[in-house]
């Protein structure tokens, strides 16, 4: 009788697996996700910000490029100067202080230039270099990403699906269950049958023992014809229950293996697609990470020297308002020598022309340094989507050790709801074998019954006290029946026997 | 808690049947053979009493009369179950304590169902 056990565990197992499956969060996390994953749009943002960036830089470069004639025409003018300033020399006047001013300030100014165009060459090779990786993983982002994800979801939904149809099969199986139940419920009656039969037999026993007359004899022969009935019908109700238990359960381990097996296999191949495309989109949201952090990186490193060309530049302004000073106090000495001065005028006005000049290609590149960190803050605000990477990242690895466990759970129950329908079927196959033949029992009972009709063949007048003390043995309505049946009338004692039999009654 | 069930009834099988049905909807069950044999099960917390009325030793009425003089077991539910159907004798069973009476062979659901009846 273990086999209602069993049967009660395998649907316990499985409304287990109907459960694990039906409550699946894990799957819906990733979908979710994944749904509202970057499909790569937010890597142009920082593709802009690179590309701008770079812009400025060039432009730099540019400007730095075109201060070069200038710096080579305060060598010039230095030169000019010492020139005009000799030829004074004679005059007794002398503008040695002014050559050697234009000359130091020319010097300063290329010195400024030269280092303000080293950084620059500089910054463009960083920003070269982050710009390549983040133009490289946008592309991977724009072409890759979306599909990915879209086809992840699909997997997802797949299983999804899937196991929503595991988890309702748990009503097709729970049908089989009853149907085992109600087989078992027969077994139990069929078995208190046997035991109904055994007292019949042991009260037809008890008669014949002291059996007076035929009559006696033709009615034990009557009730031993039933008791054989009742045991025949038994018999086969328990063959009945068995063969139906045995096709139940068939036929569970058959949509069982079906559903749950091939969750096995279907979940299996949708779960390692999922996991490989997981893994593309882990990878390229980690280039992401990686470029997010180069960027960071190279943000600050484009911020300290732009902040030192800034400084710089500064110099050159400086350096442009003492030579604009020194334009000034040579104009005054030109007007001063009159006629003679007019070289120097020459000196003075070009001296002013290319201060003015190099105050302004000094303007013009930090103008370009400004907008290059205003670049650079758009830099930073694009690098911000790194943070939500890591989150996504971290989300995506969760979600998928929450469907892999999820998966193994269900693997795990499959597995031992296997072993328990297995161990039933084998129950089964031994209660069927252990049921044995009763044939030989119904055999000597059939030869007991015609041996006793025999013996009774000339049965007489019944003996009715005698039967009246038969009667009286009865403890069973169907004892009654019998005796009722062959005698018609019912003994005195019996009469007042009205109630139908009722199997239940509460008091 | 766990609720206790004794059965009494001389065919092992019955009592197999009995205790299956019962124990596999969450009862505890204890077995005995007859009606003496169930007297020496008193020692311990009992529900309900599921008994036979023909066996050997102490009959199933006699096992009701002793259970309705015992301290413990004066208002423990007696149901009797039985091949018998005779009105006579569940009148006798009634005046002995008897709580419910069920015919023989049972259905699992139908024991349960009177079970929980009674114990509510």
């Amino acid at each position: 009788m273990d086999l209602q056990s069993r049967t009660r565990e395998i649907a316990s197992q499985t409304a287990a697996i109907a459960t694990l499956l039906s409550n699946d969060e894990a799957s819906l996390v990733l979908e979710q996700v994944l749904n509202t994953a970057d499909d790569g749009r937010e890597g142009e943002k920082a593709v802009e910000a690179v590309n701008a960036i770079y812009g400025n830089a060039r432009e730099i470069s540019r400007a730095i490029d075109a201060v070069s004639p200038l710096v080579r025409t305060f060598d010039v003018l230095g030169i000019m100067t010492r020139i005009e300033s000799s030829r004074f020399e004679a005059a007794g006047m002398t503008f040695t202080g002014l050559a050697e001013s234009v000359t130091a300030l020319s010097r300063q100014i290329r010195e400024q230039m030269s280092t303000t165009a080293g950084s620059a060459t500089v910054l463009g090779e960083t920003i070269g270099a982050a710009a390549e990786q983040i133009r490289e993983v946008a592309r991977s982002r724009r072409q890759i990403l979306g599909p990915l994800a879209r086809q992840i979801g699909a997997g997802l939904v797949k299983i999804r699906d899937h196991r929503a149809r595991i988890s309702h099969a748990g009503n097709l199986l729970a049908a089989r269950f009853q149907g085992i139940s109600e087989a078992v419920g027969d077994l139990v009656t069929a078995l208190q049958s046997h035991d109904i039969v055994r007292q019949q037999i042991e009260h037809v026993v008890q008669a014949l023992e002291n059996a007076r007359s035929s009559g006696i004899i033709r009615l034990q022969a009557a009730q031993l014809d039933h008791s054989r009935r009742t045991f025949e019908n038994s018999v086969q109700q328990i063959r009945n229950s068995l063969a139906r238990i045995e096709r139940e359960i068939a036929e569970v381990a058959e949509e069982s293996a079906s559903l749950l097996g091939r969750s096995g296999t279907a979940d299996e191949s949708y779960l390692s697609g999922v996991e490989s495309d997981l893994a593309g989109i882990l990878g390229i949201l980690e280039a992401g990470r990686r470029a997010d952090r180069l960027l960071r990186e190279a943000a600050v490193s484009i911020r300290e020297r732009v902040s030192g060309m800034a400084q710089t530049i500064s110099g050159v302004h400086i350096v442009g308002l003492e030579m604009q000073r020194l334009a000034l106090n040579a104009t005054i000495q030109a007007v001063r020598l009159g006629e003679d001065g007019g070289a120097l005028e020459i000196v003075a006005y070009a001296t002013r022309n290319l201060a003015q000049n190099a105050g302004s290609a000094a303007s013009t590149i930090e103008n370009l340094l400004t907008a290059m960190n205003e670049g650079v803050s758009g830099l930073e605000i694009s690098t911000e989507a790194s943070d939500g990477s890591e989150a996504q990242i971290a989300q995506l690895r969760h979600g998928l050790d929450g469907l892999r466990s999820v998966q193994d759970e269900a693997r795990g129950a499959n597995d031992r709801t296997s072993e328990l329908i297995a161990g039933l079927n084998q129950r089964i196959h031994e209660a069927i074998g252990a049921f044995g033949a009763p044939e030989e029992f119904l055999d000597v009972l059939a030869a007991a019954g015609k041996a006793l009709h025999e013996l009774s063949a000339d049965a007489g007048a019944v003996d009715s006290a005698a039967m009246d003390e038969i009667a009286s043995t009865y403890t069973m309505d169907s004892e009654r029946a019998v005796h009722k049946a062959l005698y018609e009338a019912v003994p005195a004692a019996e009469e007042a026997t009205a109630a139908q039999d009722d199997s239940v009654e509460f008091f | 808690m766990t609720k206790t069930i004794l059965t009494v009834d001389d065919s092992a099988t019955v009592r197999q049947m009995v205790s299956f049905t019962l124990k596999a909807s969450g009862y505890e069950v204890i077995e005995a053979t007859d009606g003496q044999d169930a007297l020496t099960k008193l020692t311990q917390p009992l529900n309900m009493v599921v008994t036979d009325l023909n066996m050997p030793s102490l009959d199933g009425i006699g096992l009701i009369k002793a259970l309705r003089a015992h301290p413990t077991c004066k208002y423990v539910p007696i149901v009797v179950l039985t091949t018998e159907s005779e009105a006579a004798k569940k009148q006798e069973a009634k005046a002995a304590g008897a709580t419910a009476w069920i015919v023989k062979p049972f259905r699992p659901e139908q024991l349960v169902t009177v079970v929980q009846k009674v114990l509510g």
